[in-house]
C-alpha cells in the first residue's frame, strides 16, 4: 500500500515539475507568486504558454499514457500473453490509415475539439478493431488466437496501403512519418475534455471488468466454471481497451513502448489482481509519457522530438534496469498476496 | 559486347580452370541469392551487394557489374587521342565530367528545377521524358513522364525506351540510376540546385551542354538583375528595423523552415527575421510555445496545408490570438510551387514575400516594369 502511494505521489510530482520544463523557460517561484499575490509576477507570454500550450499538454500526456496503461492490461490479459500491446490488433495501423489518408487528401474537419488527424486516427483504429471483431467472431475457430491472427493479418495488409500511400506522395512523406511517431504538441483545452471523456469511458469499462478479468487469467475452462461468459467477456475488453487505445491514438498518434510496459511495472508493484492493476498501470503509463513528453520539447528546443521515439529510449534502460533487479514476479497470474 | 571483352582481357590471368568456374558457378550462385533476397522481400541493395561478394570471393567479377565502369563515354586521359576530340565538356556539381560530341537532342530530366530550367533556356524542345512533379512550363506537362523522381518508382526502361543521349540525375538520391547509365554508356549529370548561385551554375552548364549558352547567359542575367533589384527594395532595413517572420511549412504537425533550407536562403535575402535562425535541421518540426514566445511580426506560409490557413484557424490555436502577426492581421500565403522548388521561378517568390512583409517598398516600384 505504501509503495502505491509513493507511485502515485512520483507521478503528481513530475506533472508538476513538467510544467516549468521546455523551450521557454518559466521560473516556478514566478508562477507561485502571480497564483498567490501578484499577477504581474509571469509576463503575459509566459502565463500563455503555460496555461494555453503547458497545462493541456501536461494533461494530455497524463490521460494518453494512462489510456496506453490500461489498454495494455486488457489486451494483456485477453490474450494471455505478456507481450501484447494496445497496438496488437491493430489499432494502430488502422489509425496510420486515417492520418495517411486524410493528409494525402486534404481533409478538412473538427469534431468536438479534435482535430482533423485525430478523428482520422481515431475513426481507423476503431474501424479496423471492429473489423477485426467481425472477422474474429465470423471464424469458426473460436478463442483469442483467432483475434490475434486476424488482427496481424490485417495489419500487415493495412501497412502496406500506408506504404503505398506514401510513395505515391513522397512530398507528404516527412508530414505523415511525423504525425505516425506521435506527438502531444496540437493538444488545447477542447481537446483534454473530448479525451478525457473517451479515456474515462474506457477505465470505467475497464476496471468494472476487473473480477472476471482475474478469473479469465486461470484459462478458459477454469473461469466458464466461475461464471464467465466468455465470448461477452472478450467483446467488452476489446471495447474498452479499444476506447481506450482510440483516446491515446487520437490525442497523441501512436506511441510505442508505455502501454506494453506499464502494465508489467505496474504487476511488480501491486501484482496481478485486475482492480489494483488497472490504476496503478494508468499511473505508470502517465509517469513515463509525462518525462518522455518533457525530454521530447527540450532537449533539442527549439525544435521537437517525435514523443514516441522518446518513450522507448528512455524506458527500454529504465524496464530492463527494472527486470534486473526487481524483487517480485512480474508473471500474469503472478504468486502475488 | 565491351563489356565481354574486357572482361576476357581482365580474367586471362586465372587459370583455365578457375576461369571456367567462376563463368559456369557465378550466375548460378547470383541467381539463387537474387531469387532468396527477392522472396524474402530484403533490400535489392543488398542482393547487389551479397551478388557482388559471392563473385570477389570466387576470385572473379561477376557478369554485367563493376567491369565496364569505366566505358565508352568517359575515355580514359590517355586513350582520349585517338577518338576525336569531344566538341563540349561540361563538369557537373559532383564533379563528374562529361563529353559530348555534339549537343543533346533527346533530354530526360528527372528533376523538376531542372525541366524548367531548360524550357527557360529554350531547350525545352530537346525534353522527352520528365517526371511527374514536372508541372511548369505548360509545355513540360506534355512530356512523357518516366516515374515520380524517387529512384525506387522511376522506370529504368522507360528511360531507356526514349533514347536518351542525355539524362539529368538529382545528385543525391539517384547514384544507383546514374551508375546504370554510366553501364549503358548514356551521358548523365548530376543536378539539384539548392541555391541561387547553385541555380546559375547549373543554368550555365545546361546552357553549354545543350548548346544555349547566349540564352543560359541572358536567363542568368535577368535573374541576377531582378533579384538585385529586389534586394535593393529592401536594402534600407537595418537589423533592428527588420520584420521577424515565422515560416510555417506545415500545420500540423508543426513544422517551419530553417537557415539551412531554401526558403531560410529567401528569408535573409529578403531581409526578414527568421525567428527560427536558430535550428539545424532545413525543415524542423517546433514546439507551439517558442512561436508565441518569439511573437513574429509576420506569418508566411505555402498554399498547402492540412487545414485550410486563415486567420482564424491560426487565432482559434492555443495561445496564438496575441501574436502579433495574428493580432495586426499579417498572414500571407505564398505558391507552394514556386517557393517549395529552386529553379527559374523562385525570384516570383522571393518577390512574393518581400510583397508581404514590406508592403511599403512596393509602392515605390510600381513605376518600373
Amino acid at each position: 500500500m505504501q509503495r502505491v502511494v509513493i507511485a502515485w505521489g512520483i507521478l503528481a510530482v513530475a506533472s508538476l515539475v513538467s510544467l516549468f520544463v521546455g523551450p521557454i523557460a518559466i521560473s516556478p517561484w514566478d508562477t507561485a507568486e502571480s497564483l498567490f499575490g501578484d499577477a504581474s509576477a509571469l509576463s503575459s507570454t509566459e502565463q500563455t504558454i503555460l496555461f494555453e500550450l503547458r497545462l493541456p499538454r501536461m494533461l494530455t500526456a497524463i490521460l494518453v499514457g494512462g489510456s496506453l496503461g490500461i489498454a495494455g492490461v486488457g489486451f494483456q490479459a485477453l490474450f494471455r500473453n505478456p507481450l501484447a500491446d494496445p497496438y496488437i490488433i491493430g489499432a494502430s495501423s488502422g489509425a496510420a490509415l486515417g492520418v495517411t489518408v486524410a493528409i494525402v487528401f486534404g481533409w478538412q474537419a473538427a469534431l468536438l475539439g479534435l482535430q482533423t488527424s485525430a478523428i482520422a486516427a481515431l475513426a481507423g483504429s476503431l474501424l479496423l478493431v471492429v473489423v477485426v471483431m467481425l472477422i474474429g467472431s465470423l471464424s469458426r475457430r473460436s478463442g483469442s488466437l483467432s483475434l490475434l491472427l486476424a488482427g496481424v493479418a490485417l495489419s500487415s495488409m493495412i501497412n502496406s496501403a500506408v506504404s503505398l500511400l506514401m510513395f505515391w506522395n513522397e512530398d507528404k512523406v516527412t508530414v505523415i512519418f511525423a504525425w505516425l511517431m506521435g506527438s502531444l504538441a496540437s493538444n488545447d483545452w477542447q481537446s483534454v475534455t473530448s479525451t478525457a471523456i473517451i479515456a474515462l469511458v474506457g477505465l470505467g469499462l475497464l476496471w468494472s471488468l476487473s473480477r472476471p478479468l482475474d478469473a479469465y487469467l486461470l484459462g478458459d475452462v477454469a473461469s466458464q466454471s466461475l461464471g464467465v461468459h466468455l465470448a461477452w467477456l472478450r467483446g467488452l475488453v476489446i471495447a474498452g481497451a479499444s476506447i481506450a487505445t482510440g483516446a491515446a491514438v487520437s490525442s497523441a498518434g501512436i506511441i510505442g513502448f508505455v502501454g506494453l510496459i506499464a502494465p508489467h511495472m505496474a504487476r511488480w508493484i501491486v501484482g496481478p489482481k485486475h482492480v489494483w492493476l488497472i490504476p496503478m498501470s494508468a499511473c505508470y503509463g502517465a509517469f513515463i509519457l509525462i518525462v518522455a513528453d518533457s525530454i521530447a520539447r527540450t532537449i533539442v528546443a527549439p525544435t521537437e522530438l517525435p514523443v514516441g521515439s522518446v518513450t522507448a529510449m528512455l524506458g527500454c534502460p529504465f524496464f530492463v534496469g527494472l527486470l534486473l533487479f526487481r524483487s517480485r514476479s512480474g508473471s500474469l497470474v503472478g504468486d502475488a498476496s | 559486347m565491351r563489356s565481354e571483352a574486357n572482361m576476357s582481357r581482365n580474367v586471362k590471368v586465372l587459370r583455365p580452370t578457375s576461369f571456367v568456374y567462376c563463368r559456369a558457378i557465378v550466375p548460378i550462385v547470383a541467381a539463387t541469392i537474387e531469387t532468396i533476397v527477392r522472396h524474402s522481400s530484403l533490400n535489392l541493395n543488398l542482393c547487389n551487394a551479397l551478388v557482388l561478394l559471392v563473385g570477389l570471393f570466387l576470385g572473379c567479377t561477376p557478369v554485367g557489374t563493376d567491369v565496364s565502369k569505366r566505358s565508352s563515354n568517359e575515355p580514359l586521359e590517355d586513350g582520349v587521342s585517338e577518338a576525336a576530340q569531344p566538341k563540349i565538356t561540361v563538369v557537373d556539381r559532383l564533379g563528374h565530367a562529361v563529353n559530348f560530341q555534339r549537343a543533346p537532342r533527346r533530354v530526360v530530366s528527372l528533376v523538376p528545377s531542372a525541366t524548367e530550367l531548360l524550357f527557360a533556356i529554350g531547350a525545352g524542345s530537346t525534353v522527352v521524358g520528365a517526371t511527374k512533379h514536372c508541372n511548369y512550363p505548360a509545355e513540360a506537362m506534355q512530356v512523357p513522364r518516366v516515374g515520380s523522381g524517387l529512384v525506387e518508382s522511376t522506370s529504368r526502361e522507360a528511360i531507356l525506351a526514349l533514347k536518351p543521349d542525355l539524362v539529368l540525375c538529382k545528385w543525391d538520391t539517384h547514384e544507383p540510376l546514374m551508375r546504370l547509365f554510366e553501364q549503358v554508356g548514356i551521358p548523365a549529370l548530376n543536378l539539384g540546385a539548392e541555391t541561387l548561385d547553385e541555380l546559375f551554375t547549373e543554368a550555365t552548364l545546361l546552357g553549354r551542354a545543350t548548346g544555349q549558352e547566349q540564352a543560359a547567359d541572358s536567363l542568368i542575367k535577368e535573374m541576377t538583375d531582378r533579384r538585385d533589384q529586389l534586394v535593393e527594395r529592401v536594402a534600407d532595413f537595418t537589423a533592428d528595423q527588420q520584420r521577424s517572420v515565422f515560416y510555417e511549412v506545415w500545420d500540423d504537425p508543426l513544422m517551419t523552415a530553417g537557415p539551412k533550407s531554401f526558403i531560410g536562403e529567401l528569408l535573409k535575402m529578403g531581409r526578414m527575421k527568421n525567428i527560427f535562425e536558430d535550428t539545424d535541421v532545413p525543415y524542423p518540426r517546433i514546439s507551439s510555445e517558442v512561436v508565441v514566445a518569439r511573437n513574429p511580426d509576420v506569418i508566411l506560409t505555402p498554399t498547402s496545408h492540412m487545414k485550410q490557413v486563415d486567420l482564424a484557424t491560426l487565432a482559434s490555436r492555443p495561445g496564438w490570438a496575441n501574436i502579433r502577426a495574428i493580432t495586426h492581421k499579417q498572414l500571407y500565403t505564398i505558391n507552394g510551387d514556386e517557393v517549395s522548388r529552386c529553379g527559374p521561378r523562385l525570384l516570383n517568390a522571393l518577390e512574393q514575400m518581400i510583397d508581404a512583409v514590406y508592403p511599403e517598398t512596393k509602392l515605390k516600384e510600381t513605376h518600373q516594369p
